[in-house]
């Protein structure tokens, strides 16, 4: 991932830790310490803005306003004041998520991904995971090109999860949007549905994971970058 | 029981035993005066009249039943007061050794002798009329039966009844009297030996005290140096109006102590509403004052004592504010070091090599501390809002959603750094609420932390977010260490730790689930816990959601 970043931060310390854990992510980070600065800058450079809110110069939610006046990046702000006020206005003015001080690397490397996440790769009514092509159109399933023959029930508990994935499905919801309550059953018959399906997804079945205690997920397509 | 109830039961209490205690003094005053006045009577008749003469001039008959009142009829000088009768009266003379030349003269009281002998000119006792008759009353017995007799006769005969008295038996007045009855009219007989055995008393003596009197006259040498009388006495003629004018004036002045109460009571009452209101607005409002009197005094102090609440009040508040203040700015100093410190923690676990495994475990343990750490702070900051009075809860519309994945994104590092398996599942379309986005994700952040470090290596926690018609469902499941049945309920409270959760780690605090179950509670959303199927604990929380404008 090469996004480019802006980084608003004025603390030395944090904003060397930030800029080390983004550049080992591969993104490509401008980083300023001051809101004056900030306000100085063409936000539409960047994929993302990382914002603190007590910044010298001016105050982060300014910086903000500024933004959102000539763009629509993403912008994640970072407060040390966990107060519902910042918060709120923040959203108010445009922000896309809030990260609380203090926070883990990993924590806000999951938030910058969340917002940068693509959405999976849909073209006329067909997901593609990797070798693993559907076509809601069609209702039909290919894995590496060959055709699988799934029930209606199965196809659509697949489609269902690949409009989610990387993300777990609660059975709850399964048995809810997908099972017919009056004929399929409950939670038992959705794992039996579940078990034929990844049978006959064969080596592509194992995309489709168990999720203790929530349901079920299907693991999106590997990232050829962190393979490597 | 109001004012004026106790005011009417205070007078009633006070004021029966007043009129009883005046009517017994009353009585004996009246008593008293009688004594005197009998005693007048006597010595007019005796030393200045020609009492002394005819007693001694004939000792052996002198006296008698009805000599008392006979002497109102003597020529014998003095006023005659009619009050003096008595009902009953005898009268008898003694010489200085009590001894009597009148054979039928009754034996001389030994108490009266005793007052005599104890250099009193005379003496007096009152006999009790409910008692039954002692033996010197006999005459007195003997006397009303005549008088019962004589009064038949009387009401018989038209004639006798201008005679003031019915004729006595051997005194010196009857002897010489002209009121003897027609011989034909069958008089009662005047000899005491004819007369029908003494009656038993029925009324007399029921209603009127019986006196006996003594008198030591100039004769102490002659035959006649004691006179004894005796008779029952009516002394209070008016007592039933004196009675009913006594409970008058006690009635009247209870009318008049209630109805002046009146105005008193209902200031007081105005005076409690106003320090009531007063007491709702924080003191702002004062008590009004009205008049100068005690009530109005009463109102000042309350005002005084108002003012000196409002201003312990105000510094209570001000001292809060600036403890608030003072938490908030040293949390705010503290979350930046702390997200430096946990990125170096990061940053040291992830160059150390697999093989240093112990060294691994340390920085981990070191994480999760820091990570503990930042989760006191962030309670601190939502119990200094929690438990300020006037914190006004926030009505925000905000994506629960969004607020699960946070509180997720924030203890994944963590449960990952410890081994724990933490995942989550959403309904798919976002879930809007309403309430405070800060403390509702401090809530749930606080069960997820709970079942993050309450769980152990390999262990499993579970978000998982349902929605269903109008309703949430948000449940937080883990597989860590079960809970004691009897320990569950009690997780919420303030500083509660289970035993078996004291084992699981012994710095656990019951602070954070307290704090959820506030949130929760303040928010009109639910928080219950139970034993999770997978045998930790599930805590699940359930609310209204909303649709966005």
């Amino acid at each position: 991932m090469t996004a480019k970043i802006l980084l608003v931060e004025d603390d030395v310390e944090l904003g060397k830790q930030i800029v080390d854990t983004l550049h080992r992510e591969n993104f490509e980070l401008l980083w300023l310490r001051d809101g004056s600065a900030a306000l100085q800058v063409d936000p539409q450079v960047f994929e993302l803005i990382i914002l603190d809110l007590m910044l010298p110069g001016a105050y982060g939610l300014d910086v903000l306003k500024r933004i959102r006046d000539t763009s629509d990046v993403p912008v994640v702000i970072l407060s040390a004041r966990n107060e519902t006020t910042d918060k709120v206005r923040a959203l108010e003015l445009g922000a896309d998520d809030f990260v609380t001080k203090p926070f883990w690397p990993e924590e806000l490397l999951a938030r910058l991904h969340a917002r940068l996440r693509r959405p999976t790769l849909q073209r006329n009514g067909r997901i593609e995971i990797g070798g693993l092509q559907i076509d809601t159109s069609a209702r039909q399933v290919t894995t590496d090109g060959s055709r699988v023959d799934l029930t209606r029930v199965e196809f659509d508990l697949l489609v269902s999860l690949s409009r989610r994935s990387g993300a777990a499905v609660s059975r709850t919801w399964l048995v809810d949007h997908v099972l017919d309550p009056h004929r399929e059953g409950g939670v038992r018959t959705l794992d039996v549905h579940m078990s034929r399906l990844r049978k006959k997804l064969g080596a592509y079945g194992k995309l489709v994971a168990t999720v203790w205690g929530v349901g079920y997920r299907l693991e999106p397509p590997v990232d050829p970058s962190k393979t490597a | 029981m109001n004012l004026r109830l106790k005011l009417a039961l205070t007078i009633i209490a006070i004021g029966i035993p007043i009129v009883f205690a005046t009517e017994k003094v009353r009585g004996e005053m009246a008593r008293r005066n009688l004594v005197d006045r009998i005693h007048s009577h006597i010595v007019s008749r005796f030393e200045e009249g020609s009492g002394i003469e005819a007693c001694n001039e004939d000792s052996y008959h002198f006296g008698g039943v009805g000599s008392f009142n006979g002497f109102f009829f003597m020529r014998t000088r003095g006023a005659r007061d009619e009050s003096l009768r008595l009902v009953g009266d005898s009268l008898w003379a003694y010489d200085i050794g009590f001894g009597s030349d009148n054979p039928e003269a009754p034996p001389f009281p030994e108490d009266l002798r005793k007052q005599l002998v104890d250099k009193k000119n005379f003496a007096s006792v009152w006999r009790d009329p409910s008692k039954p008759m002692s033996s010197r009353a006999y005459w007195g017995q003997y006397f009303e039966a005549e008088r019962k007799r004589w009064t038949r006769y009387a009401n018989s005969n038209p004639d006798s009844r201008r005679r003031r008295s019915f004729p006595t038996n051997r005194s010196p007045t009857n002897r010489s009297s002209n009121n003897r009855p027609p011989s034909n009219d069958r008089p009662p007989s005047n000899d005491r030996r004819d007369a029908p055995k003494p009656e038993e008393p029925e009324d007399v003596e029921k209603q009127l005290p019986f006196l006996e009197f003594a008198l030591l006259t100039s004769d102490e040498a002659g035959p006649c140096a004691v006179v004894y009388l005796t008779g029952w006495a009516e002394i209070d003629p008016d007592s039933t109006a004196w009675w009913w004018l006594s409970y008058g004036i006690a009635a009247t002045l209870l009318g008049v102590v209630l109805f002046g109460a009146g105005p008193i009571v209902r200031r007081i009452r105005m005076l409690t509403e106003d320090v009531n209101a007063a007491a709702e607005t924080g003191y702002a409002q004062p008590v009004r004052v009205r008049g100068n009197d005690e009530i109005a005094r009463l109102a000042t102090a309350f005002n005084t004592a108002g003012d000196r609440i409002k201003d312990h009040i105000q510094r209570v508040a001000d001292r809060e504010a600036s403890l608030r203040q003072f938490v908030a700015n040293t949390t705010h100093d503290v979350m930046i070091p702390l997200t430096v410190l946990q990125g170096h923690l990061t940053n040291l676990g992830a160059r150390l090599s697999n093989d240093l495994v112990d060294a691994k475990k340390d920085v981990a343990k070191a994480a999760a501390e820091a990570h503990y750490l930042g989760s006191i702070l962030q309670n601190l900051s939502a119990v200094s809002k929690l438990e300020h009075s006037d914190y006004q809860l926030r009505d925000d519309v905000i994506r629960l959603d969004d607020l699960v994945e946070r509180v997720v994104a924030r203890h994944e590092p963590i449960a990952r750094k410890g081994n724990i398996e933490i995942s989550h599942a959403l309904p798919g379309e976002p879930t809007f609420v309403r309430g405070d986005v800060t403390l509702l994700e401090q809530a749930v952040s606080n069960v997820v932390h709970n079942a993050v470090r309450y769980n152990e290596d390999g262990g499993h926690v579970a978000v998982l977010l349902d929605v269903h018609d109008t309703n949430f469902t948000l449940r937080v499941i883990d597989d860590g260490k079960s809970l004691s049945t009897d320990d569950i309920p009690k997780l919420p409270e303030r500083r509660f730790r289970g035993q078996s959760a004291r084992t699981r780690n012994p710095d656990g605090l019951g602070l954070g689930l307290h704090i959820a179950h506030e949130v929760m509670r303040k928010h009109g959303f639910t928080m219950t816990l139970q034993r999770s199927e997978y045998g930790g604990l599930e805590v699940v929380f359930t609310g209204t959601i909303v649709t966005p404008d």
